[in-house]
């Protein structure tokens, strides 16, 4: 009986698992923002800016992402996705800012690793929107181009990383390297086997773990 | 080797050092036991002043000014080691 009650359980987490990582990410997302916002107005420690502003971004990443999904399984089979209609438009252009959201949210991630090497100048930020609408843009003719730029970057926050928690020993900062590895491979694979549905629960769980290991580094006392 | 301070560090020492003085230190005193020089000294204390986590305050004996903690300032010495622990977390 208990089998069974844990068969149906794994079933309705299976069915349910685009609603449990967007519940997951915007979660944390909104935690990790507020905290760090609440940090940088206490201290104006600009690390604290940039990793807020890295979480704001995943966060309007996660919403556009899961409204894209909505749309396409509502009208997928219906004649409203025609060409022109204003349905494909709403499509299209959200899929647009999500690419746009996503790159900045690995872009401040990775800035917030660097900045104190790099000179502070206002136009640092600006710079990075502008890639990232460049980018938008080529993602949306050849999408895996996009990420590819975005595993590379992450790869180069993975490095930082390592370097980082080699000269702390921080355990904590273990774990922080660990979630850029696992989010790194599950892009990865995501890249070149994405197109078997295995694969896909598979960086959706991934991404579920990685997420919580971040509220839990954001939450501990 | 004595590690660097980093900003935060910095910050948590002037704070401190005024904390430790019943919250009344003067500019020189202040600066002595935060070990910083003086131009380092006066641009921390003017961000601090202008982020509104100390203030001056006129002394009523000598008509001279100190360094007091504000509410702001009294919180960030709350928080400072959480805020330590994020950024070693996160790499920040």
């Amino acid at each position: 009986m208990i089998y069974n009650y844990l068969l149906t359980l794994i079933q309705i987490l299976k069915n349910n698992l685009d609603l449990i990582l967007f519940i997951t990410i915007l979660l944390t997302s909104f935690i990790i923002y507020y905290k760090s916002r609440k940090f940088y107005k206490l201290s104006s420690y600009q690390g604290f800016k940039h990793f807020a502003n890295a979480f704001l971004f995943l966060g309007l990443s996660a919403i556009t992402s899961f409204s894209k999904t909505q749309i396409s399984s509502f009208w997928i089979n219906s004649t409203q996705l025609v060409h022109n209609s204003p349905i494909l438009k709403i499509y299209e252009s959200l899929t647009f800012v999500n690419y746009y959201f996503l790159a900045m949210a690995v872009f401040l991630l990775i800035y917030s690793l660097v900045w104190k090497e790099i000179k502070n100048n206002r136009f640092n930020i600006l710079i990075l929107n502008l890639i990232a609408f460049i980018l938008s843009y080529i993602a949306y003719q050849k999408e895996y181009l996009f990420y590819i730029v975005i595993i590379i970057l992450l790869i180069y926050g993975i490095i930082i990383s390592y370097e980082k928690y080699i000269n702390s020993k921080n355990n904590h900062s273990q774990l922080y390297l660990l979630s850029l590895i696992l989010i790194t491979i599950s892009f990865v694979i995501q890249l070149l086997l994405g197109f078997f549905e295995i694969i896909q629960t598979y960086a959706n769980v991934t991404s579920i773990g990685v997420f919580l290991i971040l509220l839990y580094l954001t939450i501990k006392k | 080797m004595a590690k660097k301070r980093d900003r935060l560090d910095l910050i948590f020492d002037i704070l401190t050092n005024i904390r430790k003085s019943n919250n009344t230190i003067g500019p020189t005193n202040l600066q002595n036991k935060s070990n910083l020089s003086s131009q380092m000294f006066r641009e921390y204390v003017t961000e601090l002043e202008q982020t509104n986590l100390l203030e001056k305050v006129e002394n009523d004996k000598n008509n001279k000014y100190v360094f007091a903690l504000t509410k702001k300032g009294n919180e960030f010495l709350n928080k400072y080691r959480e805020m330590k622990q994020f950024v070693e977390s996160f790499g920040l």
